[in-house]
């Protein structure tokens, strides 16, 4: 079963960060990209808590 | 021959239970052909279909293409039958409660990779229904391959403290070029217009019979 918690965490940054569906699709694919990668956050499982999400977002949108 | 006419320019309204209206929003999945599967964050099986875009994110340009149609089943339970193997696929679904477990664990990458449904297979079906138990909407979509995909509406669960204030998810949901279909959590669906689709608020009229 997929894991509610973190796609409901991905939800809540798209609407912080007013992404369209699009960008939210593209946004939940990279993180699953930098999981895959071997990046872990500090959150259960290494899942990535919503701090870290956070500043992904700018990584993500190549903002710095 | 009685000839129908769904005015997609025409959004029906969202109201509780309205199936007929929803029905109506995935008559444009029809047709598309499917492309590939995606497993996103969280576990998300996503399925592509429709002419392919690259990624917008220069992060992922050059790597990831995109189906101009995304069914993305959330976190909800799903049963596929695929049509171009004598192979079926579950998550979050017990075929059998009463029996022995049977089948084996899948990785993402084997799911992505399993051409399941046939690549350029064609959505012949996409049918919602209700499923009263759960109060939800459940899909099941038919390809041209003889694939068949059922979702069913996760059974809703008190949040835990960790997601007070998260948003609540869909059952499952449809992007496309002319906005984002949204079916759940409940017997509710909505449909939010992308910023470049010009499309009426206003109720479906039922076509003329003729």
């Amino acid at each position: 079963m997929s894991k509610k918690r973190d796609i409901r965490q991905i939800e809540a940054i798209a609407k912080e960060f007013e992404m369209d569906s699009d960008e939210r699709h593209e946004f939940g694919d990279y993180i699953e990209d930098c999981k895959r990668r071997g990046e872990t956050g500090a959150g259960t499982a290494g899942d990535f808590t919503y701090s870290e999400l956070r500043v992904k977002v700018g990584e993500f949108r190549d903002e710095g | 021959m009685e000839t129908n006419l769904i005015d997609l320019r025409r959004a029906p309204k969202p109201s509780e239970g309205n199936l007929a209206g929803l029905s109506a929003f995935l008559a444009q999945l029809v047709g598309e052909p499917f492309r590939f599967a995606r497993v996103s964050y969280g576990d998300e099986l996503t399925l592509h279909f429709g002419d392919t875009r690259p990624a917008r994110s220069p992060k992922l340009r050059h790597r990831l293409l995109y189906g101009a149609y995304i069914l993305g089943l959330r976190s909800s339970p799903w049963v596929l039958k695929s049509g171009a193997e004598p192979v079926v696929l579950t998550t979050g679904v017990v075929l059998d409660p009463a029996g022995p477990a049977f089948g084996r664990p899948l990785t993402k990458e084997e799911l992505e990779k399993g051409q399941f449904i046939e690549p350029e297979g064609r959505v012949v079906a996409a049918t919602p229904f209700a499923v009263k138990p759960v109060e939800g909407f459940g899909l099941q979509l038919r390809t041209s391959d003889g694939s068949t995909l059922l979702v069913l509406p996760a059974i809703q669960e008190p949040d835990e403290p960790e997601d007070e204030g998260l948003p609540k998810l869909a059952d499952w949901e449809l992007s496309s070029p002319r906005g984002l279909l949204s079916a759940g959590p409940g017997l509710e669906w909505s449909f939010k217009p992308s910023a470049n689709a010009s499309i009426q608020a206003s109720s479906i009229q039922d076509p003329p019979k003729t």
